[in-house]
C-alpha cells in the first residue's frame, strides 16, 4: 500500500474531495457581485455623509428631531447589509465593532458615552476625539443613545457621525481605490498572497451569507428570545430606536441582492426563483410580526412569529447550502484552511 | 466507539494502574478530524497510517496534548468549544472531561507540567476581555484549580521548554462567541511571545515592532537549541508579503525567517514543526495547499504543493503530515504516501503523543 514518490507534488493528496463539477464562471460572478457590492458600500458612504450633515444641522437648530431621525435610521439600514462582509477592510478597520457595537452586555456604550461628555465640549464635534475612544462610542448605537435618552446629544453627534463617515470612506476605499480588496480579488493566483484562485472570492461570498444568517437567527432574534419564561427585550439590537427588525429586513434584502444580481447569471432556475422566493417570504414573516422585536418577545402571540421567523432564517440557511453553494461549487464545510 | 487497537493491561486486573508511554508500544499520534457527514472526531494515527482508535467529539476539535509519562492525551475542542477531553491512549477512551469555566472557552492547546502534575489549557475569558492560561489537577482526576493571565490576547498554542518553562503564542486577536468566529480588534491588535514559568508567572514577553504587529504568533515548536518557532498569520493589509516563520532565541532576540514561496501559504502558517535531529523546520499551508520546509539554520529549502497540508509532527527521519486523503511520511527529502479510508477531513494539527 506505500508507494514511494520523488515528486514534490504527492498524487495522492490531489484526492481532495472535489466538491462540485459545475461549470461557475468565479470571475465574471466576481464582477457581478463586486458591482452588488460597491452599490451597497457606496450607499452606506452616502447615508454617512447625509448624517453628518444631518448632524450639523440639528445642531444648529436647523433641522428637527424628525428628520435628524430619518437620517439617522436610513444610516443604520445603509450599514446592516455591510455586516455579513467581515473580511477584507471591514475587518482591517474594526468596522462591525467600531459602527455597530453590539451585543453590549456590559454597556459599553452608557458606560463609554458618560466618559466621552466629560470632555471639553468644543472637542466632541470633531471625530478624531471620538475615534480615540473606546469602540462603543465610535457608532450608531451611541448616537441612538443620545437621541433616545435624556442625555446630551449636541454637539457630540457631529464628531461621532464625522467619525462613522470617515470609517464608511475608509471600507469603500479599502475595496475599491487603487490596490484595494478588489484589486487583490482580481488578480488571484499562486503570487496573489490572499487568493489562490478565483473560486475563492466566490466562496468568501457564500460564507458571508451563511455566517449573516446565522447571526440574524442565533444572535439577533436568539438574544432577545432567549425563553419563553424569560424574554429579554432589551436584548434585542437597537431596541431603543425600534429599528431591530428593519435591521434584520436590510440584511435579508442585501443577501437577495447578493443572490439575484451577483451570482444570479451563474444560478440557474429554478434555484435561482426558488431561495429568491424564500427569501421574499422570510421579509414578508417580518411585516407581519406588528410590533417591535424589543416589545414581541414578550407578547405570547407575537412572540410565536418571532419564533418562526428564525425557524424561517435557518430554513433559508439551509436552502443556501443544498441550492446555491452545489450550483456554484462551494459550501462553507469542514476544512482545516478555515484557520484557526 | 471503534476500537481497532486494544492494548493488554485489562487483564492485570488493576482497574486504576495508569500506563505509561512505553506500554503503547508503537509511536502514537493524534489528530482531529470530520467525517464526510461532518461528524468530529478524534483519531489516534500510527506512524504507517493505520487508524488505531477514533473517539466521536461533541464538536470540531482542535489540538492534543500528551502527558509526559502517562499514556494520556486530552484533546482539545476547537475555539470556541468548551470541552477538553482526557483519553486513556492505550484504550482509546474517554477518562475525564473539562470544561472552562462561565465567560470562557478553549483555543484549543495545551501543555503539560514537566513532573505531569499539572495541565495548563489557553483560553479566552471573552468579556474582559483577556487571555488567561487554566490549570488543572491531572493527580485530582484533571480537577480545575485556577488560572492566571497569558500575556496578551488570544493565547494559541503553549508548549513546555526543555527547561520546565512554557512559551505561549499570544495571537493578539480579540474574539468573542456573540461574534461567532470574527476578529473585533485587527487595527490595533499586538501579538507576543511570552514565557511563563512553572508556577505560572511571565518572565519574558516579545513584541514584533508596530509594522509587525499584526503577524499573528499562533503555533510554535522548540528545537534543539532552546529556541521557539513560530508560525505566523499575517492580519495586516492583505496584499503586503511578509514573513510567516520566526525564530525566537531565550531572552527574546528574534529574527524572521524568509521563504521565497511565502506567498503560496496565502498569509496563513498552519502548524509547525523541526525535526528530531533539528535539522528541518516544516511549516503547513492548508489554505495555500503547500509546505515549507527551512533548514535548522532557519535557511529556506524547497516548497511542496500538498492540498490542504494541515497537521505536522515529528516522525522518524523528518516529519509526519496530515492532507486531504491522509497523511504523508516525509523523510530526507522523500515522500511517503499513506493513504487513509474514510473520506477524513483533518483539522489543523497532528501531535507525537509517543
Amino acid at each position: 500500500m506505500f508507494k514511494l514518490i520523488t515528486a514534490a507534488i504527492v498524487a495522492m493528496c490531489l484526492w481532495a474531495p472535489s466538491i462540485h463539477a459545475a461549470e461557475t464562471d468565479h470571475a465574471a460572478l466576481r464582477e457581478d457581485s463586486l458591482q452588488v457590492l460597491e452599490a451597497q458600500f457606496g450607499a452606506f458612504r452616502t447615508a454617512t455623509g447625509q448624517l453628518s450633515e444631518a448632524s450639523r444641522a440639528h445642531c444648529a437648530g436647523e433641522m428637527d428631531e424628525a428628520a435628524y431621525e430619518d437620517a439617522f435610521r436610513a444610516t443604520w439600514l445603509a450599514w446592516a447589509p455591510l455586516d455579513a462582509y467581515q473580511f477584507g477592510p471591514v475587518e482591517q478597520n474594526a468596522a462591525v465593532l467600531t459602527v455597530a457595537f453590539w451585543p453590549d452586555k456590559k454597556d459599553f456604550v452608557g458606560r463609554g458615552l458618560k466618559s466621552l461628555l466629560a470632555q471639553p465640549e468644543d472637542s466632541l464635534s470633531m471625530p478624531e476625539t471620538i475615534a480615540a475612544q473606546s469602540a462603543a462610542v465610535q457608532g450608531l448605537p451611541a448616537i441612538e443613545r443620545l437621541l433616545f435618552t435624556e442625555m446630551a446629544a449636541c454637539p457630540a453627534i457631529v464628531g461621532i457621525s464625522a467619525n462613522i463617515e470617515n470609517t464608511a470612506i475608509a471600507l469603500y476605499d479599502g475595496w475599491f481605490a487603487e490596490d484595494g480588496f478588489v484589486d487583490l480579488a482580481r488578480s488571484a493566483g499562486p503570487e496573489n498572497p490572499f487568493f489562490a484562485t478565483d473560486a475563492e472570492f466566490t466562496k468568501l461570498l457564500y460564507t458571508a451569507i451563511d455566517f449573516e444568517l446565522t447571526r440574524i437567527a442565533d444572535t439577533r432574534l436568539g438574544r432577545p428570545l432567549n425563553s419563553y419564561d424569560k424574554p429579554m427585550p432589551r436584548r434585542a439590537e437597537a431596541w431603543r430606536s425600534g429599528l431591530s427588525l428593519q435591521i434584520i429586513d436590510a440584511q435579508l434584502a442585501g443577501i437577495q441582492m447578493l443572490l439575484r444580481d451577483g451570482f444570479g447569471n451563474n444560478l440557474f432556475s429554478p434555484s435561482k426563483f426558488w431561495v429568491d422566493g424564500a427569501i421574499d417570504d422570510t421579509r414578508a414573516r417580518i411585516d407581519v410580526i406588528g410590533a417591535p422585536l424589543g416589545s414581541a418577545v414578550s407578547d405570547p402571540l407575537q412572540r410565536a412569529r418571532v419564533e418562526a421567523l428564525q425557524t424561517r432564517i435557518l430554513d433559508l440557511q439551509q436552502q443556501f447550502a443544498e441550492d446555491v453553494g452545489p450550483e456554484l461549487g462551494v459550501d462553507t464545510g469542514f476544512s482545516a484552511a478555515d484557520g484557526d | 466507539m471503534k476500537r481497532r487497537h486494544f492494548l493488554f493491561v485489562a487483564g492485570a486486573g488493576i482497574a486504576s494502574a495508569k500506563l505509561a508511554w512505553a506500554d503503547i508500544g508503537s509511536s502514537l499520534y493524534l489528530t482531529a478530524g470530520n467525517r464526510p457527514d461532518n461528524s468530529a472526531w478524534l483519531v489516534g494515527v500510527s506512524l504507517s497510517g493505520e487508524i488505531r482508535f477514533t473517539l466521536p467529539l461533541p464538536s470540531r476539535g482542535h489540538a492534543a496534548a500528551a502527558h509526559p509519562f502517562r499514556a494520556e492525551a486530552v484533546a482539545f475542542a476547537r475555539r470556541p468549544g468548551n470541552f477538553a477531553l482526557v483519553l486513556d491512549c492505550g484504550t482509546g477512551r474517554e477518562i475525564a472531561r473539562l470544561s472552562t469555566p462561565e465567560g470562557s472557552h478553549f483555543y484549543g492547546h495545551g501543555a503539560f507540567t514537566a513532573d505531569g502534575r499539572h495541565l495548563l489549557t489557553t483560553e479566552n475569558a471573552y468579556d474582559v476581555p483577556e487571555g488567561r492560561i487554566g490549570i488543572w489537577d491531572v493527580e485530582r482526576g484533571y480537577q480545575r484549580v485556577g488560572d492566571v493571565p497569558s500575556g496578551g490576547l488570544g493565547p494559541h498554542e503553549i508548549i513546555r521548554l526543555r527547561d520546565g518553562h512554557f512559551a505561549v503564542a499570544n495571537g493578539g486577536i480579540q474574539t468573542h462567541p456573540d461574534f461567532q468566529r470574527a476578529k473585533l480588534n485587527i487595527p490595533t491588535m499586538q501579538t507576543n511571545l511570552s514565557i511563563l514559568s512553572e508556577s505560572g508567572e511571565i518572565m519574558e514577553k516579545t513584541e514584533f515592532p508596530d509594522d509587525m504587529r499584526q503577524n499573528s504568533i499562533r503555533h510554535i515548536d522548540t528545537d534543539g537549541q532552546g529556541n521557539v518557532i513560530a508560525a505566523l498569520q499575517w492580519q495586516g493589509a492583505p496584499g503586503r508579503v511578509v514573513p510567516l516563520v520566526a525564530r525566537f532565541a531565550p531572552g527574546g532576540e528574534y529574527e524572521f525567517l524568509s521563504h521565497p514561496d511565502t506567498a503560496r501559504l496565502k498569509q496563513y502558517a498552519g502548524s509547525i514543526s523541526v525535526s528530531a535531529l533539528g535539522d528541518r523546520i516544516a511549516v503547513t499551508g492548508p489554505k495555500g495547499d503547500h509546505v515549507l520546509f527551512l533548514d535548522g539554520d532557519g535557511r529556506p529549502l524547497e516548497a511542496s504543493s500538498l492540498p490542504v497540508a494541515s497537521g505536522v509532527a515529528k516522525a522518524p527521519g523528518g516529519f509526519l503530515i496530515t492532507c486531504a486523503g491522509g497523511l504523508v511520511h516525509r523523510q530526507q527529502g522523500r515522500t511517503v504516501e499513506l493513504p487513509v479510508d474514510g473520506g477524513w477531513s483533518w483539522d489543523n494539527h497532528l501531535v507525537r503523543v509517543s
